[in-house]
């Protein structure tokens, strides 16, 4: 009878043991989603008082649903306009499967001020996420817009919002006189375009200060290339470079100070650092193949480039200091023009596999193309300062546009058209 | 003149009315309590199941009837013997001490097998009463599951990660339901440390909002396992 009780307890033990396990598991782990754009109600923001008349609701709508993140419930869905948060039925929202809501109202603050109060609130939690006062002059309403929208666009997907920025283009329209080439400098959406310069000669290469009050840029006016920077809100210039052969693809450091371009006075293309201050030139590169379109890595250590010295163009990592090069791509016999975003991780560069031109993402730790367009001739990309967009130039119906593609490959818009063909964006960093 | 007695009480009526609207008197506002006839209500006691009797269980019925049954043996024979010793007692008072010690100790070992016994019993007792609520456990647990997989997947089927999502963010949070499986509440327990992603969590919950499936469910198991639900959302399909 003492074995049979002893074995009977030991089983029981096991048992206890076992279910002692199964116990512990008790939380349920949610690993998938289901990512989709968030349904975003934009309610017409108020306007109290005799202010000009510009739908700024519209303007949000707009650069919320432009992200691929967001899409807007209809104005004519709406069943009420609240402006205040006591005119806000959650219910209705919820019928109309929106997840977040924006209300605000405009007034006046004394001679041509206004202030526009606005606030975000989830639909479902039925709460106000934020409450936000923006305020400017009656003609920096598409400002206050675009800060809406950046304010919104954070909030939600947790990255900083890029409505506010510019982007920089290049256009070559035929004319009566000729070819005329323009740089411009407009908003993200494509409105406010504003003419930084007018040539006969081919621009190329626009490319921002970190600070985004100056561009560099390559202009052939005098009939050879020339590498200028130009100050934005004077439209004062400086030529930089005036060597013999190619003066090229200008790229500014991270702390500004320094230029990367690329010179061919000592023979071949070859990359350099040039001291803005003194311009010094330090050279980089020393090969008898073509080295050219220098990127900065975030530190400012390093640079990334093109180069076909490996009998194709592929991108390569040089370290400054120490000069040494490392090849980093090796998928696809093309790899260039690269653009890296802040994260320092992605490069956003023209790629080709087989036989078109796309836009990948190169990821620089797990070493991985991805291809985010499909369409061919597609080129220039330029990453946006957030890191969650790029822009390039394409081809549509044999004309040069500017597109708009997410790093997630989400969604693609094409900015407005206009005559002519558009080339070269190049995205401008957060404007302070 | 025999008007006079009937004016003076009605003049002092009518001064006794007038000085109680001079000190605004009131009557007395009565509270009354309405007192419910009965109280409808029942006393709900959530008792357990009985688990369907295992093999050691009837081992150990056996086990016990057995004793039982020696237990009574013993009983009667320890009547017998008392009987026995107390008419030779009565027979022969003051006889030797011998005897007297004899049965004492005798006694005193069979208190001491008896208590033994219990322990025993009441040892058994306790494993056994474990047993069952362990297994009682675990077909809870079975049944648990399945509505957990009913959770995860509405809550998958509702998540929408913001862009800054990234691999191995995890975001733990209670969430109260009521048994109509309806939410009530969204504790946040511990932060991904991203704002937009631990928002994307509670917005998913709050877009369930009702977890319809929940109604069917057993009383006392809900009350065990999901009146308060530990969920932890921690992507693991992202690219980066």
């Amino acid at each position: 009878m003492d074995i049979r009780a002893l074995v009977c307890r030991s089983i029981i033990v096991l048992l206890i043991s076992f279910s002692g396990i199964a116990w512990s598991e008790l939380v349920i782990r949610v690993t998938k989603g289901n990512d989709s754009p968030t349904k975003i109600a934009i309610s017409p923001i108020v306007n109290v008082g005799n202010l000009p008349r510009f739908d700024i609701s519209r303007l949000v709508e707009n650069d919320l649903q432009r992200s691929g993140l967001f899409v807007a419930t209809p104005r004519e869905d709406m069943l009420s306009f609240p402006s205040m948060l006591k005119d806000v039925y959650f219910r209705d929202w919820r019928l109309l499967g929106t997840d977040y809501l924006v209300i605000g109202k405009m007034s006046s603050k004394g001679p041509n001020k206004i202030e526009i109060e606005f606030s975000l609130l989830s639909v479902a939690s039925q709460k106000v996420i934020f409450r936000h006062k923006v305020s400017g002059s009656a003609a920096q309403l598409r400002d206050l817009g675009h800060l809406i929208s950046d304010k919104v666009y954070n909030a939600i997907t947790g990255i900083r919002g890029i409505f506010s920025t510019r982007v920089a283009y290049i256009t070559a329209i035929r004319e009566v006189d000729g070819m005329i080439y323009r740089l411009h400098v407009s908003d993200v959406d494509g409105a406010r375009e504003k003419l930084m310069l007018r040539s006969h000669e081919p621009i190329m290469s626009p490319s921002w200060s970190p600070d985004a009050q100056k561009l560099a840029y390559v202009s052939f006016e005098t009939g050879r290339p020339a590498i200028y920077t130009q100050n934005l809100a004077t439209a004062a210039r400086e030529q930089i470079t005036n060597f013999a052969g190619l003066n090229g693809a200008p790229a500014w450091s991270p702390d500004g100070t320094t230029l990367a371009l690329v010179l061919s006075k000592d023979g071949n293309p070859e990359i350099y650092l040039m001291d803005l201050q003194s311009k010094q030139l330090n050279r980089l590169t020393q090969h008898f193949s073509i080295d050219t379109e220098p990127t900065w890595m975030p530190d400012g250590k390093n640079l990334l480039f093109t180069s076909d010295r490996g009998g194709e163009p592929q991108i390569y990592k040089l370290n400054i200091a120490t000069k040494a090069i490392e090849r980093l791509t090796f998928e696809g016999n093309y790899n260039a023009r690269g653009s890296l975003a802040p994260d320092g991780r992605t490069l956003a560069m023209v790629h080709r596999k087989t036989g078109a031109f796309h836009i990948a993402a190169f990821d620089l730790q797990t070493r991985r193309i991805r291809e985010l367009t499909t369409t061919s001739l597609d080129e220039s990309p330029s990453v946006a300062p957030n890191g969650a967009m790029l822009m390039y130039a394409m081809k549509q119906e044999e004309r040069g546009m500017l597109a708009a593609v997410s790093l997630d490959a989400g969604v693609r818009y094409i900015l407005p058209a206009r005559s002519g063909d558009v080339r070269e964006p190049a995205w401008s960093p957060f404007i302070r | 003149m025999y008007y006079l007695a009937g004016v003076t009480v009605s003049g002092l009526i009518h001064l006794l009315l007038v000085s109680f609207l001079l000190l605004n008197w009131q009557e007395p506002s009565k509270i009354i309590y309405f007192q419910p006839k009965y109280i409808k209500a029942e006393l709900v006691t959530l008792s357990p199941k009985l688990p369907a009797k295992s093999v050691q269980r009837q081992q150990y019925d056996q086990l016990i009837s057995e004793e039982k049954q020696q237990d009574r043996e013993r009983q009667n024979r320890n009547i017998e013997e008392r009987q026995n010793a107390e008419n030779k007692d009565k027979k022969v008072a003051p006889e030797s001490e011998l005897q007297k010690k004899k049965p004492a100790e005798l006694r005193k070992k069979e208190r001491d097998s008896e208590e033994a016994q219990r322990k025993k019993l009441a040892e058994w007792e306790s494993l056994l009463d474990r047993e069952a609520q362990e297994l009682e456990a675990r077909e809870d647990e079975e049944v648990a599951k399945s509505y957990y997989q009913i959770i995860r997947q509405r809550l998958s089927d509702n998540w929408s990660r913001p862009p800054s999502a990234r691999l191995g963010m995890t975001t733990k949070v209670r969430i109260i339901l009521v048994p109509t499986g309806r939410v009530v509440g969204v504790v946040i327990e511990s932060s991904s440390g991203d704002l937009a992603f631990d928002r994307s969590v509670e917005q998913a919950i709050r877009k369930v909002n009702q977890f319809v499936e929940l109604q069917g469910m057993d009383d006392r198991l809900f009350e065990l396992r999901f009146r308060q639900v530990t969920v932890l959302f921690s992507p693991e399909d992202l690219r980066l």
